[in-house]
């Protein structure tokens, strides 16, 4: 598919998605959710080798970014700095999304979907909950369930479409994009769990002194633990870019962008660590 | 809802029902175990599975597939209640903590939402896609209807129409759709469905009005919250609407908020009550359950249609 296509398609499910998540009262107190068009391009690239028309696709992709934006807005609902009209719209706003993309797929005849992905939501809640009770033994178990509340749905879409041969180049990029944000987080202070834990696991003392207190050499040594990590990572998807077929303009430019911004993040928490 | 009220025939149904429930729920996470447990354990008068079983007793009854549709109802409505928790800021639900108090709100979601998803892999091993139509429908509708109940509260100039449109969506739609999927499970008629819709979403209303009826008349240990506590958080229902039509008692209603003090909510409590608004709400719920009881008419006289009207006479006549 050429660039504009890609282009085409995703505005087509763009709209379709703000259509079928539109509500005056949640666009008034809370905004539109926002979309995140990685997935969107993501789940378009997987859906390229089935037989569905684009139509058929982009039903299919704006039913699972629907259950995405239900556990995004979710998230919301714990937001310090939101009022509490705020909060109790989120919830709302969250319940809404999860009960369109049971609609579409109902309407589709598709219960075979529904299934895979209320397996993802399932699957989402459980590792939410894990991490936040902290009860994984390993920083590498850690690190699998942080990684899968990224992929859960995404997963179970490529796998109820067979089309599995991207979920791992796929886990690897979302867990860096995610990064970038639990970076941002660790360089303002502020208490991300990424960092949180990787503290816990890796100082023997001193855990519960808070990411924005710790010492300039326990700064540093977190941001050179956490970069082993992302480099890890980054090797890994380069590995996978050379195995896979080759990626569409679009998301080989989206995968650069990201790259790079991790490497300026990473390279200022070891300058400022 | 007393078991002993349902015909002794489907004991062991319920019993099924209330053990898959267990399995439903139960999750190798310590903590949203714990959460989804204390909830189950907390009970519930489980009327939604009661309305699925005994519609689906009018077709081709068939426990191992109408009991999916009546897990994935009661988990819905387990959600939405652990949701209505955050919403709220509710401390306690049936006399227990909430999940969002003695956690928080972020496991409060967590937790709902795993047990909505529950809620849909029980569902879709219900192969017919209307079935996933309806209910599908029905989330929305009663999602809608939450929407409108933030919108509305403090609202006191709202109307009756504005009242039986949010309980429809609340409660109503919700039983209705637990008698017209039972039916649609046991490959009832579609006419029949149809009534069953009908029978479920009366009752639904009857008792809806009978609930905000019994939040001004219940004493604190039965509701398990001080009496008036709807109204006093903006909730405007039946009979503080009656009671509005009094002038005078409309411009003291009109000036609850958050901070209306227990002593002035009681004072304003008894004017309700002495208003004849509370008569004039049982004359409403009255006329929501002489409909159901007249659709029931129409159905072949068997057992189920007998439980049924037990139910709705139970619903009539409940004290909490």
């Amino acid at each position: 598919m050429a660039v504009c296509d890609y282009v085409e398609q995703m505005n087509a499910i763009k709209e379709l998605l703000n259509k079928k998540s539109y509500n005056s009262y949640f666009q008034k107190v809370i905004g539109s959710p926002q979309i995140d068009e990685d997935r969107l391009l993501m789940m378009s690239i997987s859906l390229q080798d089935t037989n569905l028309t684009i139509p058929e696709q982009n039903i299919y992709i704006t039913s699972a970014m629907l259950v995405q934006l239900a556990l995004n807005t979710h998230e919301r609902v714990a937001d310090p700095d939101a009022v509490r009209q705020e909060r109790q719209l989120a919830v709302l706003a969250g319940d809404y999304y999860s009960g369109m993309y049971y609609h579409l797929l109902a309407y589709l005849e598709n219960t075979e979907l529904i299934t895979s992905l209320a397996t993802a939501i399932k699957v989402v809640n459980e590792h939410n909950i894990s991490l936040f009770q902290n009860t994984v033994h390993t920083f590498e178990e850690f690190l699998n369930e942080f990684k899968e509340v990224e992929i859960a749905v995404i997963e179970q879409f490529c796998l109820h479409f067979q089309a599995t041969k991207y979920i791992s180049f796929f886990n690897e990029f979302l867990f860096l994009k995610k990064m970038i944000k639990e970076y941002e987080g660790f360089q303002a202070g502020k208490s991300v769990l990424f960092f949180e834990r990787l503290k816990e696991h890796y100082f023997q003392e001193g855990t519960n002194v808070p990411i924005s207190n710790l010492s300039k050499d326990d700064s540093e040594k977190l941001s050179q633990l956490s970069y082993n990590y992302v480099e890890e990572s980054i090797n890994r998807l380069n590995n996978m870019i050379e195995d896979l077929p080759v990626l569409p303009p679009m998301l080989q430019m989206r995968i650069q962008e990201v790259l790079s911004r991790i490497h300026g993040l990473t390279r200022l928490s070891v300058e400022e660590g | 809802m007393k078991l002993s009220l349902l015909n002794s025939n489907l004991k062991g149904d319920f019993d099924l029902i209330e053990q898959e429930l267990e399995i439903a729920i139960h999750s190798k996470t310590k903590m949203l175990n714990d959460a989804t447990v204390q909830l189950l354990k907390a009970g519930g008068k489980r009327i939604r599975p009661v309305f699925v079983l005994l519609s689906a007793k009018f077709g081709t009854y068939d426990i191992h597939t109408v009991k999916n549709v009546a897990v994935a109802l009661e988990l819905i409505h387990m959600a939405s209640l652990v949701h209505d928790d955050v919403i709220d800021d509710a401390k306690l639900r049936r006399g227990i903590t909430t999940i969002n108090y003695q956690w928080n709100d972020k496991i409060a979601m967590y937790a709902g939402d795993y047990i909505l998803a529950r809620s849909l892999e029980y569902m879709t091993k219900i192969k017919q896609p209307i079935a996933h139509q309806i209910l599908s429908n029905a989330i929305i509708e009663v999602c809608i209807g939450e929407v409108e109940q933030i919108k509305d509260k403090y609202r006191f100039d709202q109307t009756l129409r504005d009242y039986l449109r949010r309980i429809k969506r609340k409660t109503a739609l919700l039983i209705a759709v637990s008698c017209e999927l039972g039916a649609v499970a046991a490959e009832v008629d579609v006419q029949m469905q149809r009534q069953l819709y009908k029978f479920g979403y009366f009752i639904g209303m009857s008792y809806q009005i009978t609930d905000d009826i019994l939040d001004f008349t219940g004493s604190e240990k039965d509701l398990g919250k001080p009496a008036g506590e709807d109204l006093r958080q903006g909730n405007i229902t039946l009979p503080a609407l009656y009671a509005m039509k009094n002038p005078k008692l409309k411009t003291l209603i009109s000036t609850i908020n958050e901070d209306t003090s227990k002593k002035q909510m009681d004072s304003i409590i008894a004017q309700i009550k002495s208003s004849g608004a509370i008569e004039q709400s049982h004359a409403i719920s009255s006329r929501y359950l002489k409909k159901a009881l007249s659709i029931l008419d129409e159905f072949p006289a068997n057992r189920a249609r007998k439980t049924l009207r037990e139910i709705a006479n139970f619903i009539g006549k409940r004290k909490y």
